[in-house]
C-alpha cells in the first residue's frame, strides 16, 4: 500500500442543498413502518438535504465556490481538476462532461479535467491516489482540485434509506490538494473491493458478512502505510453509516471512542463527501486524523492526514 | 514506458441499419430495458435543459444521405444480449485467464454510455474486478468520450513508471447505448457498441512501446447533442490536424516516420480533412473499413488499434511507428504514438 506524503490538504469545502428535510417527512412520504424509523432514529439519522433534482453540477460549483473563497486561489494556478463520480446519478446524462463544464464556469484554464469513478464512494480516496502518483511523476503538476456531487433524484427517492443503517444526503465537497502545502499532508490512502458484491442494488442492503473485516483492514493497512498505529490517532473521520458499529470497529483498531468525531452522523450520508464534512467541520487537529470511506458494492477506503 | 503486450476486441454481430435508427419511432419499444432506461434519460434530460421530443424531431430530419456519403455510415453494431459489464469481461477473456499469473496491478475502465447501473451501483470496473480477482486499485476514466483512452493512457503510463509503479494492466474501453438513446448525433456521427481491450506491462520487449501520449482541448464546444440539434459546431479539421503534427514534432518525428496511422471512425470526410492536412497517404492509412460498426466512441481507439497490430504483428518482424488518435465531442483531441519492439507475437493480438 502506497505511502504518499506528496500532497497536503490546501482547503477543503463542502455545500449541501437548503432544503432540510427530516427522516419524519421522509417516512411519510414514502410510508415506512415505526419500527424503521426508530432504527434509522437509532443510527443516527436526523435529517437530509434534497437538491430537488438540481443537476449535480450545481452543487459541485457551489462546493468550488466556498473552496475557492477559503483558500484564495487563482483558477488558473489548478493544474488538474478531477471530478469523483459515485455512481450513474452523479455525472449527467451520457456524452456531458461535468468536469469539462466546471472547468469553463470556473476558469481553470490550465487544468487538465477528468472524471475517476465506479468506485462508489470510494472513487473520492482513488483519485487521491492517482493524483498522488501523478504529482510525484509530473512537476508541473503542483495543485489538484476533486470535486464531488451527488443525489438521489425524486423519482427514486425511496432508496434514499440504506436499509436501516443510514439516509442518503444530497451534496458535494471539493478538495484542494497542494504540493507545497506543509499541513494536512495526506500521509497514505488504501483502497480495496470486495468485487463479488458488484452488482450492488440500491434498494436494499447486500449482507456485507465481511464488514467489520473489510472496514477494519484497510483503517490498519492505511495506518501500516502511515507507520502509525492506532493509538496515534487523534481524530476519527467517519462516514455516515451505522453510527453504533464504530464502537466495535474503534475497539478493533485500538482508537479511543471519544476519538470518533460524530457530531455529522445526523446531517446523513453524502456518499463519499462524509469525511470531507467532517474535517471540515472539526476543525484544526494537533495529530493525525483517520477518514473512512465505504461504498455500496463492497467498496472499503481509507486515508491518514497528518496536520 | 508502458507496452501493449496483447488485445482483443468484441464486436456484437446484430446490426441495425441507418433508417431503422432514424425512423419515426427509433426512441420508442417496449422492452423492460426500455421502459427503465427511458425513465433515467428522460429526468435526466429535462434537467440538462434538453426536450425529448425535440430530439426525436431532430433525428427524423437527419440526412441520411449526409450521414452514409460523407460521415460513412450505413449500420452500426448493436448489442442486445449482454450488458456492457459482461461484454467487458467476454472481450477481456480472450486476452486473460482469470488465474493467470503474474496478477493484475490494475483494471482501468473507459466508458461514456450508461448501461446495467439504473437499479444498481453496479460497475464495470467492479465487474472486471470480480472476475479477475483484484481487490486493490481498478477505477473508470471518463468525461471525454473518444478521447477517454488517450486520458487513461497519459494516466498509466505515469502510474507504471518507477520500481513501485503499477506493472500489468487491464485497459477495458467498452460502449452500449441502451434505447432510447439517440445514436445518430445529426449527420456528424453515428454511435455502435462495441468493446476493446487491452492488457499493458511496464516491462519493455514484447509487443507495441508507447512513445508518447497527449490529450488537448481545442475548443469550447457544446453539449455533445448540439451536433443532433444543431447548436454545436462541428471539430475543425485544421486545428486537429495541427495538434497531431505538433505532437509528432514533440516526440522527434514526423509523419513520414510513421507505418500506421489508426484514425477514430467517427466522421470520414473530418477524418479525410485532417489526414490531407497532414500529408498522409493511402498506404499509411488503416481505415480500409471506415464506418464499419459505427462510431464506437471510447472503444474505438482500441477496436481499431486491436485490428491495426493484429494486421503488423502477423508480420514476421514489423518495423515503425503506428499513430492513433481520437477526438471527442466536448472538442478534445488525443493521439498516442507506439513502436513495435523485436519480439510482437502475433497471437497476442488476434
Amino acid at each position: 500500500m502506497p505511502s504518499i506524503q506528496s500532497l497536503g490538504i490546501q482547503a477543503a469545502a463542502y455545500h449541501l442543498p437548503a432544503r432540510r428535510l427530516s427522516v419524519e417527512d421522509w417516512a411519510r412520504a414514502y410510508g415506512a413502518p415505526t419500527l424503521r424509523l426508530d432504527n434509522l432514529r437509532q443510527n443516527g439519522v436526523v435529517y437530509y438535504h434534497d437538491s430537488d433534482d438540481c443537476p449535480t453540477r450545481e452543487m459541485a460549483a457551489g462546493a468550488i465556490e466556498n473552496l475557492l473563497c477559503k483558500s484564495g486561489i487563482s483558477p488558473k494556478a489548478i493544474d488538474l481538476l478531477i471530478f469523483a463520480h459515485t455512481g450513474i446519478g452523479a455525472v449527467g446524462p451520457p456524452l456531458t462532461s461535468i468536469s469539462m463544464e466546471l472547468k469553463r464556469q470556473f476558469g481553470f484554464s490550465n487544468a487538465r479535467a477528468l472524471s475517476i469513478g465506479q468506485q462508489n464512494c470510494v472513487s473520492i480516496l482513488t483519485s487521491i491516489r492517482i493524483a498522488n502518483a501523478l504529482v510525484q511523476r509530473e512537476s508541473q503538476i503542483r495543485n489538484v482540485l476533486i470535486a464531488s456531487s451527488d443525489q438521489i433524484r425524486r423519482s427514486i427517492g425511496h432508496v434514499r434509506p440504506i436499509g436501516d443503517l443510514a439516509m442518503h444526503t444530497d451534496g458535494a465537497s471539493a478538495l484542494l490538494l497542494s504540493t507545497h502545502c506543509d499541513r494536512n499532508r495526506i500521509a497514505s490512502v488504501s483502497s480495496f473491493a470486495e468485487a463479488r458484491h458488484h452488482e450492488g442494488p440500491l434498494d436494499r442492503v447486500e449482507p456485507n458478512e465481511t464488514f467489520f473485516l473489510s472496514a477494519i483492514s484497510v483503517m490498519r493497512r492505511a495506518l501500516q502505510a502511515a507507520r502509525l498505529s492506532g493509538g496515534d490517532v487523534r481524530r476519527v473521520l467517519p462516514n455516515h453509516v451505522n453510527r453504533p458499529a464504530w464502537t466495535r470497529i474503534l475497539e478493533f483498531l485500538r482508537v479511543p471512542r471519544d476519538r470518533l468525531f460524530d457530531a455529522n452522523f445526523e446531517k446523513g450520508h453524502a456518499f463519499g463527501s462524509d469525511w470531507i464534512i467532517n474535517f471540515v467541520d472539526h476543525g484544526p487537529e494537533s495529530g493525525p486524523m483517520l477518514a473512512f470511506s465505504n461504498g455500496l458494492s463492497g467498496c472499503f477506503g481509507a486515508a491518514v492526514v497528518v496536520p | 514506458m508502458i507496452s501493449v503486450v496483447a488485445t482483443s476486441s468484441y464486436v456484437p454481430r446484430r446490426t441495425r441499419s441507418l433508417d431503422e435508427l432514424t425512423g419515426r419511432d427509433c426512441l420508442q419499444t417496449s422492452s423492460e430495458e426500455w421502459r427503465e432506461s427511458h425513465a433515467y434519460f428522460s429526468e435526466f434530460i429535462g434537467s440538462y435543459g434538453f426536450d425529448e421530443h425535440a430530439l426525436v424531431d431532430a433525428i427524423a430530419r437527419v440526412d441520411r444521405r449526409e450521414i452514409r456519403d460523407s460521415a460513412g455510415f450505413d449500420h452500426v453494431a448493436v448489442e442486445d444480449e449482454m450488458t456492457l459489464p459482461e461484454m467487458c469481461v467476454e472481450a477481456s477473456k480472450r486476452i486473460l485467464d482469470p488465474g493467470s499469473t503474474p496478477p493484475l496491478s490494475a483494471i482501468v475502465v473507459c466508458q461514456t454510455s450508461a448501461d446495467a447501473q439504473f437499479r444498481t451501483n453496479g460497475s464495470t470496473a467492479l465487474r472486471l474486478q470480480c472476475e479477475y480477482n483484484l481487490k486493490e486499485l481498478a477505477f473508470a476514466v471518463g468525461d471525454h468520450d473518444g478521447v477517454n483512452f488517450f486520458v487513461a493512457l497519459s494516466l498509466l503510463a505515469s502510474l507504471s513508471e518507477g520500481e513501485d509503479g503499477l506493472s500489468r494492466i487491464l485497459l477495458c474501453c467498452g460502449e452500449r447505448w441502451r434505447e432510447p438513446f439517440p445514436r445518430v448525433l445529426g449527420a456528424y456521427t453515428v454511435l455502435g457498441d462495441a468493446v476493446g481491450s487491452m492488457l499493458l506491462s511496464n516491462k519493455p520487449g514484447e509487443g507495441f512501446r508507447l512513445r508518447g501520449v497527449h490529450t488537448e482541448s481545442l475548443h469550447e464546444a457544446g453539449h455533445p447533442w448540439g451536433l443532433l440539434l444543431g447548436s454545436t459546431p462541428l471539430p475543425a479539421a485544421d486545428r486537429v490536424a495541427d495538434a497531431i503534427g505538433e505532437f509528432l514534432r514533440r516526440h522527434d518525428r514526423s509523419v513520414v516516420d510513421v507505418t500506421c496511422v489508426v484514425p477514430p471512425h467517427v466522421n470520414r470526410r473530418l477524418v479525410l480533412q485532417v489526414h490531407e492536412r497532414l500529408g498522409i497517404t493511402d498506404t499509411q492509412d488503416s481505415r480500409a473499413s471506415f464506418g464499419r460498426h459505427g462510431y464506437l466512441c471510447a472503444a474505438d481507439p482500441v477496436v481499431r488499434l486491436h485490428e491495426a497490430f493484429a494486421r503488423l504483428a502477423a508480420v514476421h518482424s514489423p518495423r515503425g511507428y503506428i499513430l492513433s488518435w481520437g477526438i471527442g465531442l466536448n472538442g478534445t483531441v488525443g493521439c498516442a504514438l507506439f513502436e513495435a519492439d523485436d519480439n510482437c507475437r502475433s497471437e497476442s493480438f488476434t
